[in-house]
């Protein structure tokens, strides 16, 4: 009787942190801007991973066609006609030990795609660091949350 | 002696055409997609879920799991519940996602076409971990569909994929 009410205690409390855990990932979900203000990231959640795709942009069309801005530095030429304005540009990122990991981050201006690790300095602002390999060869951005009205 | 290099000569392109992969064409049944309403112009985000079962399918062949080389996307297609689903649609993209493997983008239309109720969409040319998605128990199918205007109800649509698979013998 003392094992299963201990094993109730445990498992509750167990319980208890994981949701605490997810809660505490769920504070990265909402609308961000990068610190040049070229355009807003929607941070959602897909099953228990975060993902952030554009969702506006500053100059949204291409000065040279007129027409919505296109993923053109796409290496896959097939995938070039994917627009921006919609594009994922991060990626799979898992919570945990405080910081949102596993993820990579797309650079549209250049094509190329980074490992990246996000912290939140506070609730409105987060640590945006892309490398390449090791985390200390990479560039941190800071984001500030959009407060939705 | 010529008897006998005829013999390994043979012998050789026996072994060639034995070790040769052999391929194989999964399609996957209507997978239903929903983005819940009401929606905004935009950018919104329809999900569906598809649980391949490929072990299930290459047992039905006679093939074991380990037999799974490759495998490569080869059509997407989308039947809409009326062309108003695709009148108000600007661009399609999906991806595939699982708990164990990163997402993977796969296929565009853009524009969509009005006044459709089948779309094909574009495949990628490069792709990768399509095998390791078909591997899992539940694969999520992501598709940001980018409304040009409001709507009130969900956004639905239901979709099939072809997929090319290498078996190694």
């Amino acid at each position: 009787m003392k094992n299963l009410l201990l094993f109730a205690f445990l498992a509750f409390f167990t319980g208890i942190s994981t949701l605490n855990a997810q809660d505490a990932g769920d504070k990265l979900l909402g609308l961000w801007e990068p610190s040049n203000g070229k355009a807003r990231v929607k941070i959602e959640k897909i099953a228990n991973k975060y993902y952030g795709k554009i969702v506006w942009l500053r100059e949204p069309n291409d000065p040279q066609t007129s027409q919505p801005k296109l993923d053109k530095n796409n290496s896959d030429p097939s995938m070039r006609s994917v627009p921006l304005k919609g594009y994922r540009m991060l990626k799979d990122f898992v919570f945990a030990d405080g910081e949102w990991n596993n993820g990579t981050i797309y650079d549209p201006e250049s094509g190329s795609t980074y490992s990246c690790v996000i912290k939140a300095k506070n609730d409105n602002t987060l640590d945006i660091r892309g490398f390449v390999g090791v985390k200390a060869l990479g560039r941190t951005d800071v984001w500030k949350r959009i407060q939705v009205k | 002696m010529k008897v006998i290099l005829s013999f390994c000569f043979f012998l050789l392109c026996f072994c060639f055409a034995c070790t040769e992969p052999q391929t194989l064409t999964f399609k996957t049944p209507p997978i239903a997609m929903v983005a819940s309403g009401p929606l905004f112009e935009g950018t919104n985000t329809a999900q569906g879920d598809f649980f391949p079962n490929i072990a299930d399918y290459l047992k039905q062949q006679g093939l074991p799991l380990s037999s799974l080389e490759n495998a490569t996307l080869q059509k997407v297609s989308f039947a809409l519940p009326d062309s108003l689903n695709s009148d108000i649609v600007g661009e399609i993209t999906l991806q595939l996602a699982a708990d164990q493997v990163d997402m993977q983008k796969v296929a565009v239309l853009n524009p969509v076409p009005a006044g459709q109720t089948q779309l094909t969409l574009s495949v990628a040319q490069e792709q990768k971990k399509i095998a390791a998605l078909l591997k899992q128990n539940k694969m999520l199918l992501v598709a940001d569909v980018n409304l040009k205007k409001d709507l009130e109800a969900d956004w639905q649509a239901t979709a099939v994929l072809e997929f090319l698979l290498t078996i190694k013998k």
